[in-house]
């Protein structure tokens, strides 16, 4: 513009200023013909340049001092003479000023001009500077925006940090947390325990407690038992003073029989013929016998009164011995016996004891010594005692030992302790044989223990008895005591033989047990016995309890068995013989005889030698029982079931006993071979099969009780045969035994016959082992079918159902049920499967639908059937095990129509089905 | 007449009406749990939740303000840890593992899994034993908040090295922190052991049989309950296994009480491993 301008004006300088610099100063922004350094100096404030922009209006200065200025060309410079000064106008004020310095002054028309040029000017300026301010606004603007989007960032790397920050305080939180949950845990278990121990504690001074009033009334019993003792021996006494009483007013008449029938022996006035002689003789000699019967009998009616007197003196036992030799010597002749006596130096001299007594003992001894013994020798020998023959706290020193051993027949073991016994022949044939009455042993260990000491023996069978009479040297020093004094102390080097004890037993003259029978019976529940059928399976109950006589009598009539009770041994044994039940429960502690001597004496009956006895008691000694023979043993308390399977196991031996046969298939003949041996034990058969044809082939031929098959065949699968075998016969159970693990389609497709799969490994011997011998054992087969209790109508037949269930057991149970209503069963595991399975049937009726399943649950899978249209009103019943209040509304809410809790009831199900049934 | 009875300590009505809110109004039943036990988990809940008393805990659990998920979380002792009592561990790898190995599939139910330690020790054990891939655990616990954290998989690492060591003594061939990766001081367990889990809530004190299983863990579970509770949790094991199904208690447990030992045959003392012996009916 002044290069324009200046020309036109004449001007020989120029120059354009803009306000708007700082302060309000004004800058150079165009110039014309000039150098800087001037305009600088016009653009300072105060310079007229700024003057004419504050005032707005335009000066002119004419005559100006030389060095004012001076426009200078190539050829020369001269001062300017005129100076000009415009405002240039804006829309706010003044935009600039323009000046300009000329050697003339302008014109009128020039300063119209330029009067229009500065307004033209002021605005372009005025333009300018608003561009160039809305320029740097909007830099401005750019840079906050900037700096904006700068903290912006910032903050989100803060927030981030934060954030961090927190989910470290989170992580750290939780740890403590569960740091907290863990130690409250240990903490809460250790205050269970301390707790149980408490428990246990008082439980244990609870027990404590008890012990002590079971003490007392131990002692109770003590006393009451010694009290019943005491009136005990006193009957015993009044027994034996009858008998001492009776034996003297027999023996009065005696007396004078025996001295007439002597007389008429010995003929005196020969009148008498030999045979009366003989008769009389006789006389005499039973009579005698008679006489010495009843000594006997009084002499121990007298121990056992403990009215026997004893004369204590010193006995000089030389005398005693020498005065026994001289009385048996002749005996022993007789016989062609050696009588051996030795007094060994040792032994003391003399005894202070009751010398009559003494020598009673040792005639006695000494007599049966010589009557059992055919050949050899019977010697009496007087020692210082053995400890072993003492009492555990005696000094052998201070007593003697009298033996008498013979060399005779022996006795046997079992016969030693009743040796001693009074009036209790054991062996009817040996008093017979030898003479006597049978009453002389226990009389003389009456008489021993009456002088302190008693009398030991030992036997062996064949080679000959020794008895020992073992007395104190000084019997004053030592107290009588009965309770201590030992029934029989016998020693038996015998090796017994089986034999004699049977014959002992079997021997037993059937007792009278009427009464007692009739006795027991009063308090026991009523049996059976009254409406008995012959074909009849029948339980004799041995048992003394009435009440668990009761419970026994009710489970056995539960199986619809007729029950017989006896409420002790004696009876048991009569109703055992009278109505030869199929099977005996027995207990041990009766009163009486017990169940040890019950089942022996069973057993020693042909009658009832057969039944099979199982012991039902507190007693623990299932060893003894079973080496009695008895099949099983339960020890009381006992539980319902092992009740029952003591029933079952008493049945099934009562039971004609055939061979097991055991079907084994296997193609592999290693595997085959290596099962069969596992198997066979005694009174099993294995069959062998190496294809499905052999194995119905040995089907056909004979009935087997288990069959161990292996699925993969040479012929046809396993799956076939098990079909066609159930074809052929009534199956029996089966244990898959497979090489290769199952898809669940196939281990349910099996379950249709047995839920007993053993996969081979290293383990699995003895689990098909276990397996095959419950199905060999088992009283019956595992009921694995659940079936209505009430009959069914057939109106659900030709339905389907879509059972979803994982649970094998179940899905097997249900499908058998609902196969058998005539309803078939698509099964499915899952949810995702039964959704599949609808899609494949979409005609099912019902779905029946578990709710704990894997992958997805009965929830999930009800509410995708429902989300369907087409599915909107299938009846789907809910089976679940979860019996909490939410469950039923978790479940329809989920869109089920109806709930049922597990274990399933089969009636319930199905009217439920009925009731949801949509009409055809 | 009848003479009035001694009065009972407030705290002990309070609990019993806690129990029967809880019982009335959500289905869970407390009443068989171990008493003493329970009100001591009880005051730790007052503290947690920052209630007053008992009464205010009750009011808060029926009108909200108190989840019930936390209640029963925190009543039932949701800990474990891994390869817990790894001796117990290594007897069922010698005893109990051959046997699992001759079924065709496998059903084990961890029955009060916890937090779901357990249930991945027990995973891996199978995995190694080359049985997992036949076997379905059923993870059941009574807290869902529990049943939550278990799927989840994921435990402060900070017990690392105890249980790197319990693995070894419970079994593993391995090296446990193949199963896991750890990062912020937690360990994630693999996904892939969870591949044969089922997680489900189920109660012990109401609940039923769900399916037919070999082997059932039920670990300090009883020990909170009173014996009823415990009779009737261990029918419902009986019930579940198949006959020769073993059954795993915690080292403190036992069935010595109850009549239900009858159906079982204790096979080793120390880890209190039973079996289910075979009988007539199942």
């Amino acid at each position: 513009m002044l290069d324009y301008l200046c020309p036109l004006l004449g001007a020989g300088y120029g120059a354009l200023y803009r306000s708007g610099g700082q302060d309000g100063q004004l800058i150079v922004i165009g110039s014309y013909g000039c150098e800087g350094r001037h305009v600088d100096q016009a653009a300072a404030p105060g310079a007229l340049v700024a003057q004419c922009a504050r005032s707005g209006q335009p000066i002119a200065l004419d005559a100006l001092p030389a060095d004012y200025y001076r426009i200078a060309s190539g050829l020369g410079d001269a001062p300017p003479t005129t100076a000009l000064l415009w405002p240039l106008p804006g829309i706010d004020g003044v935009a600039g000023v323009l000046e300009l310095a000329s050697f003339r002054r302008l014109n009128e028309v020039e300063q119209e001009l330029m009067t229009q040029v500065t307004q033209l000017v002021g605005l372009a300026l005025d333009n300018l500077a608003n561009a160039a301010r809305t320029r740097e606004l909007l830099e401005e603007t750019q840079a906050q925006a900037e700096e904006l989007q700068a903290s912006e960032e910032a903050l989100r790397v803060q927030q981030e940090e934060l954030r961090a920050i927190n989910e470290a305080l989170e992580a750290k939180n939780r740890a403590l947390d569960e740091q907290g949950n863990r130690l409250r845990a240990s903490e809460e278990e250790l205050r269970i325990q301390a707790e149980e121990l408490r428990t246990t504690n008082e439980s244990l001074s609870e027990k404590s407690r008890a012990l002590n009033e079971f003490n007392e009334r131990l002692l109770q019993f003590q006393s009451e038992i010694e009290n019943k003792n005491r009136e005990l021996e006193a009957a015993s006494r009044y027994k034996s003073e009858f008998l001492a009483n009776m034996s003297h007013e027999l023996r009065t008449p005696l007396n004078s029989l025996l001295i007439l029938a002597k007389d008429l022996a010995d003929n005196r006035e020969a009148n008498l013929s030999a045979e009366q002689v003989e008769s009389a003789r006789i006389i005499f000699e039973s009579g005698h016998n008679l006489l010495r019967l009843i000594n006997d009998i009084l002499d121990l009616s007298k121990i056992e009164a403990g009215r026997m007197d004893v004369q204590w003196e010193d006995v000089d036992l030389a005398n005693v011995t020498a005065a026994i030799e001289r009385q048996f010597r002749p005996l022993a002749r007789e016989r062609g016996l050696d009588l051996c006596v030795e007094i060994e130096p040792a032994a003391p001299p003399t005894l202070y004891s009751d010398g009559a007594k003494l020598q009673q003992i040792l005639t006695n001894l000494v007599g049966n010594a010589l009557k059992f013994t055919h050949a050899g020798s019977v010697t009496l020998r007087v020692e210082r005692a053995e400890a072993d023959l003492l009492p555990a706290a005696a000094e052998p020193a201070d007593w003697v030992a009298i033996h008498v051993v013979d060399t005779g027949i022996g006795i046997e073991a079992d016969k030693l302790a009743r040796l001693f016994q009074a009036f209790e022949q054991g062996d009817g044939t040996t008093s017979r044989r030898y003479g006597g009455t049978g009453l002389g042993l226990s009389i003389s260990r009456g008489l021993a223990r009456i002088l302190r000491g008693d009398i030991r023996v030992r036997s062996t069978p064949g080679q000959g008895s020794s008895f020992i009479l073992v007395l104190p040297r000084d019997a004053s020093t030592i107290a009588i005591d009965r309770a201590a004094a030992p029934a029989a102390h016998a020693t038996a080097t015998a090796t017994a033989a089986a034999a004699p004890q049977t014959e002992a037993v079997t021997q037993d003259p059937h007792p009278p047990a009427a009464p007692v029978a009739a006795r027991a019976r009063a308090a026991m529940p009523p049996d059976d016995r009254e409406r008995l059928a012959p074909e009849d399976v029948r339980i004799l109950i041995i048992e003394d309890d009435p009440a668990f006589a009761r419970i026994l009598a009710d489970m056995v009539r539960r199986k619809n068995y007729r029950a017989l009770i006896a409420g002790d041994g004696e009876s048991g044994l009569e109703l055992a013989a009278q109505y030869r039940p199929n099977g005996i429960l027995l207990d041990v502690n009766l009163p009486g005889m017990d169940g040890w001597a019950v089942m022996e004496r069973l057993k020693a009956q042909p009658l009832t030698a057969q039944i099979p006895v199982h012991f039902i008691t507190a007693a623990d000694e299932a060893d003894r029982g079973l080496a009695l023979g008895a099949v099983g043993f339960v020890t009381k308390p006992a539980t319902r079931e092992a009740i029952e399977a003591a029933l079952g196991r008493v049945l099934k031996a009562a039971a004609p006993r055939r061979p097991q046969r055991i079907l084994v298939i296997d193609d592999d003949d290693g595997a085959r071979l290596a099962v069969c041996r596992l198997l066979r034990q005694p009174g099993v058969e294995v069959t062998e099969a190496r294809s499905v044809a052999d194995a119905l082939q040995a089907l056909r031929e004979q009935p087997h009780d288990c069959v161990v098959l292996d699925l993969m065949l040479p012929d046809a699968s396993g799956f076939d045969f098990l079909d066609r075998a159930a074809e052929l016969r009534a199956l029996p159970p089966v244990v898959v035994h497979s090489a290769r693990e199952l898809t669940r389609e196939e281990s349910l497709r099996l379950r249709e016959y047995t839920d007993s799969i053993v996969i081979k490994g290293a383990q699995s011997p003895s689990r098909l082992l276990d397996e095959v011998s419950l199905f060999l054992h088992a009283v019956q087969r595992p009921a694995a079918i659940a079936t209505p209790a009430t009959p069914q109508p057939a109106d659900l037949a030709g339905r389907r159902v879509l059972l979803v269930d994982d649970d094998m057991r179940n899905v097997f149970a249900l499908s058998r049920t609902l196969k058998a209503q005539g309803i078939t069963v698509i099964a499915a595991q899952d949810g995702r499967k039964a959704l599949a399975q609808l899609e494949q049937h979409p005609d099912v009726d019902w779905v029946l639908m578990d709710v704990m399943m894997p992958e997805m649950d009965g929830y999930e899978a009800t509410r995708l059937i429902r989300s369907q249209q087409r599915w909107a009103q299938l009846p789907i019943i809910a089976l679940t095990a979860k019996a909490m209040k939410g469950d039923r509304e978790k479940c329809l809410e989920a869109g089920a129509s109806d709930y049922l809790s597990k274990p399933i009831d089969v009636d319930k199900l199905l009217s439920m089905m009925r009731a949801w049934a949509r009409p055809r | 007449m009848t003479m009035p009875a001694a009065p009972r300590d407030l705290e002990d009505i309070e609990l019993d009406l806690l129990l029967e809110a809880l019982h009335q109004r959500f289905g869970y039943d407390f009443g068989g749990y171990a008493r003493a036990s329970l009100r001591r988990r009880v005051q730790n809940l007052l503290i947690h939740t920052g209630v007053a008393n008992i009464s205010q805990l009750t009011e808060r659990v029926l009108h909200g303000g108190v989840p019930i998920t936390e209640v029963v979380d925190q009543l039932s002792v949701p800990v474990s840890e891994f390869f817990r009592d790894p001796p117990s561990f290594a007897t069922m790898l010698r005893l109990v593992f051959p046997l699992l190995a001759s079924y065709p599939h496998i059903n084990v139910w961890q029955a009060g899994c916890a937090r779901g330690e357990e249930v991945y020790s027990l995973a891996i054990l199978l995995e190694e034993a080359g049985l997992y891939e036949r076997t379905r655990i059923w993870a059941t616990d009574i807290s869902e908040k529990s049943l939550a954290l278990a799927r989840e998989g994921i435990y402060p690492a900070r017990e690392l090295p105890q249980y790197a060591d319990s693995y070894r003594l419970a079994g593993g061939r391995h090296s446990f922190s193949d199963y896991f990766h750890a990062r912020y001081g937690h360990i994630k367990l693999d996904d892939a052991l969870k591949r044969n889990v089922t997680f489900a809530p189920h109660n012990l004190a109401a609940d039923g049989v769900f399916c037919e299983t070999q082997l059932i863990l039920c670990r300090n579970v009883l020990i909170y309950f009173q014996p009823p509770l415990q009779q009737r949790a261990l029918a419902l094991f009986a019930d579940s296994l198949v006959r020769g199904g073993f059954l795993c208690l915690g080292e403190k447990e036992s069935m010595s009480r109850h009549e239900i030992r009858e159906r079982f045959t204790l096979l080793d003392r120390r880890a209190a491993l039973y079996r289910r012996n075979p009988s007539a009916h199942g």
